[in-house]
């Protein structure tokens, strides 16, 4: 496995930038080494690279001469018995690398069908490798301004996976809700998650291994294989980013490699096969689009669940002797144990179903609590309740609640309105949508230009800009009437495009590419503001709006991906996200269903072996120095006033556990009440304050090297009363 | 700036062109369908009403007679938008959705005297300046033409070229115009939602209002041209002045778009309506004294008052027509003293009238059809909920069934017979509208046998066109003039003309009223006549220039395009003794065969009868014991075999695309079983 990722690193253009996942110390000299072969062994010493200059050249020459003078031998038959010679000492060198570096018999380096039995071990030793890489590696990005932030390595144009995940690391609430849809999900495909995980968020590359795994559980499963893929791409997600908070624990500024999330990616949207460039929106609107389907299961399973809930509330942690009792009428969730097959439930259930007691776990107890076990959700009656699962409302119930409004975070419902021109009947066709697109081209020379004078810098004209865009209007008329279903006949019509609710976390989409007469695509440079606050224009907002009254809700910039670059077929992708702590979000959350507040709830095997030794106590307390101490450089920011009431070790319980296990890591180096904006550009993050990225935003970049806004992203602000 | 017309007909272009006719009675003394623009000729006392059914009506509405239907002005195919009145009534212009603009004499001809093609898109609206006899007219191609009506009166065929003013520059599509009596000013109301004022004289746009929210629908302006009333969409009626180029006042009446608007000619009182079917009278100096007049049962489309406002007759979108009477009519007013004196803080919900002073009864309008399998009976359901059926080919209707259950009835007539579409059905007049060649290959599709069409012939192989027929009978008086004409009497051909007639005459019966109409497809009339009328001089020359050339060949040059082939495979059943074999030797392969579509089951056991006849064996079928043998004698053919396709025993009279649409339901190839019956 290590030779092979040295192998593709040697074959990967010189514009990428590298990531060897051996050490860094070495990676100038193994990258010359695998130059020179490529089957060069990561775990070199000066020795063996010297052996590896000399012995081959000796040896080549020693043949020649012993060839030509000793057996007097001729022409090109010497020479090509002396690289013959030349290349088994090569082999011979690789070979006693390999052989020192695994301490094990090893048949023949390039044996590529032995790979795959040793694959475990290597797999090991590889994650052993980089968790010594990981610890050991001082914090030399600390010199460049770095926020301590961790950060991800390009694995090859990948810019566009990095700064999609940047982005949604940073957004509002979303590594909260995403853990506990994750930790729903595997409630419901019945995953211990322990060993799976524990060697996933740290590993380079257990795909094969980790998904082989995973799919001995399908069979018993009812979730079908494309769903267990989706929900693996979610999984991964949440790994990354449970790595990224593990990486900020260690101070490590080692950049982590998302290789596994986007293996899975791979699996399951074929077009980010390969190392090409792509569309960031693209890989957003296929990461939410597995969410979705994330949260539908959740809502599919809770509405069977709650077929078999009675009415009354169901109970709370249940301690095992009670259980046994209860199980003859445990309607909730019931999960039998691996080795039995599922069962069918009938939807009414009777009351002395025979359940072989000591196998019965009821739900509540912790999913983590025994990795051994495998929990089958009964819910095989789908017959009965797949047509109502779509119906069930979000709220329905607590368990349910948190996964669906996780998607709901980024949907909205836009309002298509046709009106006749002649009767004035109004057709409306709701739709839902996760982003929405703004035309730039037309826009900037069209209705604006002259008549009230445009300036990109007032607050009001830029908002109309957005405005006009997004809430459009446009007439059927000449060849293209519209069929009026109360005229019986074609007439002119007005088609207009609203929004009758906003998503919390609202994505636009600049229309950053146009098609010219020829069919060919091109990128559209024009300067488009960045409103840092937008305007609502939901309908409710809009109708205040003309009563004069102020608008019910406002939109916060958090995020930005840029496009740097003159065309569309390529170019670099930079995020811009709002550094902001959201620690009040994880403060009583309702979701988790810890049963104490004592820290050693925290699930065995999510975080490293090495982290465990330095206590996680530890570990939090630091998360909270670090807020008290921005909070007390930040006075207005409330939420850190909420950490500092809470900030006793007494109240520790009322935190969530997903902090512990993916949450961002607070700047410890964020200056004054200004909010802080970090630039993530792969490797490299970098703080900012608001002034600079105003001007960023505002600079008005030349054509050829235009740094233009692609993705922004806002969250809802709520206007109080 | 000015145009060059040519007042003439436009040459069927690059557009598909469809004939198409309409089935009605032949004098229809009611509206159909919704009106949408009324003229009163307040000195003889005429109403003029403007319907959606194409046809614009002239009543008596004078004064102690009872009000009455004089008679109808019928060229229009499509909505017939706007009319005014000029000259003192010598003349009526009239604005329609057929794109057309077209001049009615009113004192003798009481007909169509010229027709304006000049728009491209449907026209919306007209002004009319009474001092100058000026005309304007817009629509939804977002132009504006000035016509002058004098010289409009003095054309004929022969001089029929007309210099016209463009008021160009509006980018959207116009709904409303007004014009001062002056003529001076022009006003224009669009989806644009300002108002366009222009200069008549310099067809220059002198200023845009900008102040609506939606499209602008009605327009008024005063008699100097300083000051203008505009009714929108967005429900509220503004009073703007000219001269400042502003808004002076904004009146929020209504609940939803205003859409007519009418004034004293001093601007003192407004009266108003529109979608939320009310329909308020406003004092412009307080405009908190508002007075409902009356709550109509429909959108009110169009008012027209008499000149002492005391009066009001409305247009709406449905077909009758009411008059009502407002508090200027002296004899009613010391009645309701307090109503009038008083200040409305609110809109008041009480009407001044509670009946119409007046009602001109309109028809039902058919809103809904469905064209039964036959292809020729088409059942309808109008406003009134009435069920009617027609008949295609005799373009009458049948039968009135009352009000019964639309859905219940299809299903009752329901029959089990497949046979393409060969018309299309429109209904935005009210009345059915039957399109013939909206696609080329439709028109001829359906061939039907005789016994079908329900004609009366022995000869049972014989099968008629639908299509074809159709059109013969709609230009019957055409095609005898034109075949006369080039003196092609001689004896063979006109005994087949005679023999075509006959065919004619049997298969389709259409009323020499019935109204014939040439146009593109979705869009221009290019000709109308009655179906009488088309051997007339001339129109014998219009037709021979305006007949699309797919009709040309068919009915004239005769080559009707060939029916439709269906190929099927004809299998033994196993359990029969006849095995399908090929020069003598056993073939394990189907049988292949093609026919028209029209071809029925029992011709099918005819040529397997025929085939087993030939008992030598070279038919492709072989028997291998006598059983069948004894069969082939004395039963006629489909006594002798059952046939079968998807396990169900076919009639004999079903045909081939019947069994293929209802039976076999696939588009692969047919697959039909034979056995011999026992």
């Amino acid at each position: 496995m290590t030779v092979l990722s040295s192998a593709e690193t040697a074959e990967q253009p010189p514009r990428k930038k590298l990531c060897l996942s051996a050490s860094r110390q070495l990676q100038s000299k193994s990258y010359a080494l695998s130059q020179l072969n490529p089957m060069a062994s990561p775990l070199d010493q000066p020795g063996y690279s010297f052996l590896m200059f000399t012995l081959p050249f000796i040896g080549f020459f020693s043949m020649k001469y012993f060839l030509g003078q000793v057996l007097n031998i001729q022409g090109y038959r010497v020479i090509a018995i002396s690289v013959i010679f030349a290349v088994i000492i090569v082999q011979l060198i690789i070979y006693s690398y390999v052989k020192q570096a695994f301490n094990e018999p090893v048949n023949t380096v390039d044996d590529t069908d032995g790979r795959e039995d040793d694959e475990k071990e290597q797999q090991q030793q590889l994650q052993q490798q980089q968790q010594q890489q990981q610890i050991n590696c001082s914090c030399d990005n600390e010199s460049n301004g770095s926020p301590g932030v961790a950060t991800l390595c390009n694995l090859g144009n990948t810019c566009f996976l990095n700064s999609v995940l940047y982005t949604l690391r940073f957004a509002p609430s979303f590594l909260h809700n995403l853990h506990h849809l994750i930790t729903e999900l595997q409630e419901i495909t019945g995953r211990s998650t322990n060993g799976l995980k524990g060697k996933c968020s740290s590993l380079g590359r257990s795909t094969s291994s980790a998904s082989s795994k995973m799919w001995n559980f399908q069979s018993s499963l009812n979730v079908s294989m494309n769903d267990l893929k989706i929900i693996q791409v979610t999984e991964r997600l949440h790994q990354v980013f449970e790595a990224l908070h593990n990486c900020e624990l260690k101070d490590s500024s080692d950049p982590y490699q998302p290789e596994v999330f986007l293996q899975s990616l791979r699996d399951v949207n074929p077009i980010f096969e390969g190392n090409q460039q792509h569309d960031a929106h693209e890989l957003l609107v296929c990461l939410l689009d597995n969410i979705r389907e994330g949260c539908k299961l959740v809502m599919q399973h809770s509405a069977q669940v709650n077929c078999f809930v009675a009415p009354a509330p169901v109970i709370q942690p249940v301690a095992p002797n009670k259980l046994k009792k209860l199980s003859g009428q445990v309607r909730k969730s019931l999960k039998i144990a691996s080795s039995s097959k599922t069962r069918p439930v009938n939807g009414n259930l009777p009351p002395n179903i025979n359940i072989p007691s000591d196998k019965v776990v009821l739900s509540e107890n912790d999913n983590f609590a025994d990795d051994k076990q495998m929990y089958v959700v009964n819910g095989t009656t789908n017959a009965v309740q797949s047509d109502e699962n779509e119906s069930i409302p979000s709220g329905s119930s607590s368990s349910s609640s948190s996964s669906t409004s996780m998607f709901d975070d980024f949907q909205g419902v836009s309002l298509l309105r046709t009106t006749c021109l002649e009767c004035e009947f109004v057709t409306e066709r709701k739709e839902s949508f996760c982003d929405i697109c703004v035309p730039i081209n037309g826009l900037t020379n069209g209705d604006i230009s002259p008549e009230n004078d445009f300036n990109p810098y007032d607050y009001d004209s830029v908002n109309k800009l957005y405005h006009s865009a997004i809430v459009t209007e446009e007439y059927l008329q000449d060849t293209d009437k519209y069929w009026c279903e109360q005229c019986c006949r074609y007439n002119e019509a007005k088609r207009s495009v609203g929004y009758e609710s906003l998503p919390r976390l609202l994505t636009l989409h600049l229309k950053r590419f146009c098609t010219n007469y020829r069919a060919v695509v091109s990128k559209v440079n024009e300067h488009m503001p960045t409103p840092l606050t937008l305007e609502c224009f939901c309908e409710e907002c809009l109708s205040l709006n003309s009563k004069q009254q102020t608008r019910a809700h406002s939109y916060q910039l958090y995020a930005i991906i840029m496009h740097l670059g003159a065309t569309i077929a390529s170019g670099h992708y930079v995020a811009y996200v709002k550094a902001q702590d959201n620690l009040d979000e994880y403060i009583n959350c309702p979701r988790d269903r810890r049963k104490t507040g004592s820290l050693s709830a925290t699930p065995n095997g999510t975080l490293p072996a090495n982290y465990k030794k330095s206590s996680i106590s530890n570990g939090l307390f630091r998360f909270l120095k670090i807020s008290s101490k921005t909070s007390s450089g930040a006075p207005n920011s409330q939420s850190s006033d909420s950490i500092d009431d809470s900030g006793k070790v007494s109240s520790l319980g009322r935190w969530c556990r997903s902090l512990e296990c993916c949450g961002v890591r607070i700047l410890d180096n964020s200056e004054g009440g200004d909010t802080m904006w970090l630039e993530c550009d792969d490797e490299t993050v970098r703080t900012m304050s608001v002034a600079q990225l105003t001007q960023i935003l505002e600079s008005k970049s030349s054509k050829n090297s235009a740094l233009t806004p692609y993705l922004l992203f806002y969250v809802k602000v709520n206007h109080s009363e | 700036m000015s145009t060059l017309h040519k007042n003439c007909l436009a040459q069927p272009g690059r557009k598909k062109v469809q004939i198409s006719f309409v089935i009605r009675d032949e004098e229809e003394r009611r509206h159909r369908a919704g009106i949408n623009s009324l003229q009163l000729d307040s000195k003889q006392g005429i109403l003029y009403s403007a319907g959606r059914d194409g046809i614009i009506r002239q009543w008596d509405v004078r004064d102690n007679v009872e009000a009455s239907y004089l008679r109808s002005l019928e060229h229009h195919t499509d909505w017939v938008n706007d009319i005014v009145l000029c000259c003192g009534g010598h003349y009526l212009i009239s604005a329609s959705s057929d794109t057309t603009v077209k001049l009615w004499g009113l004192r003798k001809e009481n007909t169509c005297l010229s027709t304006l093609r000049t728009h491209k898109d449907y026209v919306r609206a007209l002004a009319y300046a009474r001092d100058k006899e000026v005309v304007a007219s817009a629509g939804l191609d977002k132009t504006i033409f000035m016509w002058d009506v004098n010289m409009l009166t003095t054309l004929t065929t022969t001089n029929n070229t007309v210099t016209t003013a463009s008021l160009p520059g509006s980018k959207n599509s116009i709904y409303s115009l007004a014009m001062n009596n002056s003529g001076t000013v022009l006003i224009s109301g669009s989806t644009e939602k300002v108002l366009r004022v222009w200069d008549t004289r310099t067809s220059d746009c002198m200023m845009k209002l900008i102040g609506h929210t939606d499209n602008v629908k009605a327009l008024v302006v005063n008699r100097d041209g300083t000051q203008c009333l505009s009714g929108s969409s967005d429900g509220t009626i503004k009073l703007w002045s000219l001269g400042q180029q502003q808004c002076i006042q904004t009146l929020r009446i209504h609940k939803e778009g205003v859409w007519a608007l009418a004034a004293t000619e001093n601007f003192s009182h407004v009266v108003s309506g529109g979608r939320d079917k009310k329909i308020y009278m406003t004092d412009l100096k307080n405009p908190n004294k508002v007075q409902l007049i009356c709550n109509e049962s429909a959108p009110v489309v169009k008012m027209v008052t008499t000149p002492d406002m005391s009066a009001i007759w409305v247009a709406t979108s449905e077909s009758s027509i009411n008059c009502w009477v407002s508090m200027f009519r002296k004899q009613l007013n010391r009645l309701r003293k307090s109503d009038e004196t008083a200040d409305f803080d609110d809109v008041p919900t009480e009407p001044y009238n509670q009946e119409p002073f007046r009602t001109l009864k309109g028809a039902a309008a058919i809103r809904k059809y469905h064209v039964l399998n036959d292809k020729r009976t088409i059942l309808t359901q109008d406003t009134e909920k009435n069920v009617a059926v027609y008949d295609v080919l005799k373009a009458s209707k049948l039968q009135d069934l009352g009000e019964v259950d639309f859905d219940e009835e299809i299903k009752k007539r329901h029959r089990i017979i497949y046979i393409p579409n060969w018309f299309s059905v429109d209904l935005k007049t009210g009345m059915l509208t039957i399109h013939l060649g909206q696609d080329e290959n439709d028109c001829f599709a359906a061939w039907v046998s005789a016994k079908e069409a329900g004609i009366n012939v022995t000869d049972d192989n014989l099968r008629v066109n639908y299509g074809n027929r159709m059109l013969r009978s709609l230009l019957e008086n055409w095609l005898n003039r034109i075949q006369t004409d080039h003196g092609t009497s001689d004896g063979a051909q006109s005994t087949e003309l005679n023999a075509q007639t006959k065919l004619d005459s049997q298969c389709c019966r259409i009323p020499k009223h019935t109204p014939l109409m040439i146009s593109e497809v979705g869009g221009r009339c290019l000709y109308r006549m009655l179906v009488s009328q088309a051997g007339d001089e001339n129109d014998v020359s219009i037709l021979n220039e305006t007949i699309p050339s797919w009709v040309m060949n068919v009915i004239v040059e005769k080559s009707i395009p060939k029916a439709l082939k269906i190929s099927f495979y004809l299998v033994p059943l196993s359990n029969t003794c006849i095995r399908p074999v090929k020069n003598g030797t056993l073939r394990p392969s189907r049988d292949r065969l093609v026919a028209n579509d029209f071809i029925q089951v029992q011709k099918i056991a005819e040529y397997i009868h025929e085939k087993l006849s030939e008992n030598d064996g070279s038919g492709p079928y072989n028997k291998t014991s006598d059983c069948i043998s004894n069969h082939l004698q004395g039963n006629t053919p489909e006594k002798n075999f059952e046939l079968s396709c998807n396990d169900q025993i076919l009639s004999p009279t079903m045909d081939l695309r019947t069994l293929k649409h209802f039976i076999w339901k696939s588009s692969a190839d047919l697959t039909i079983y034979f056995k011999a019956k026992h």
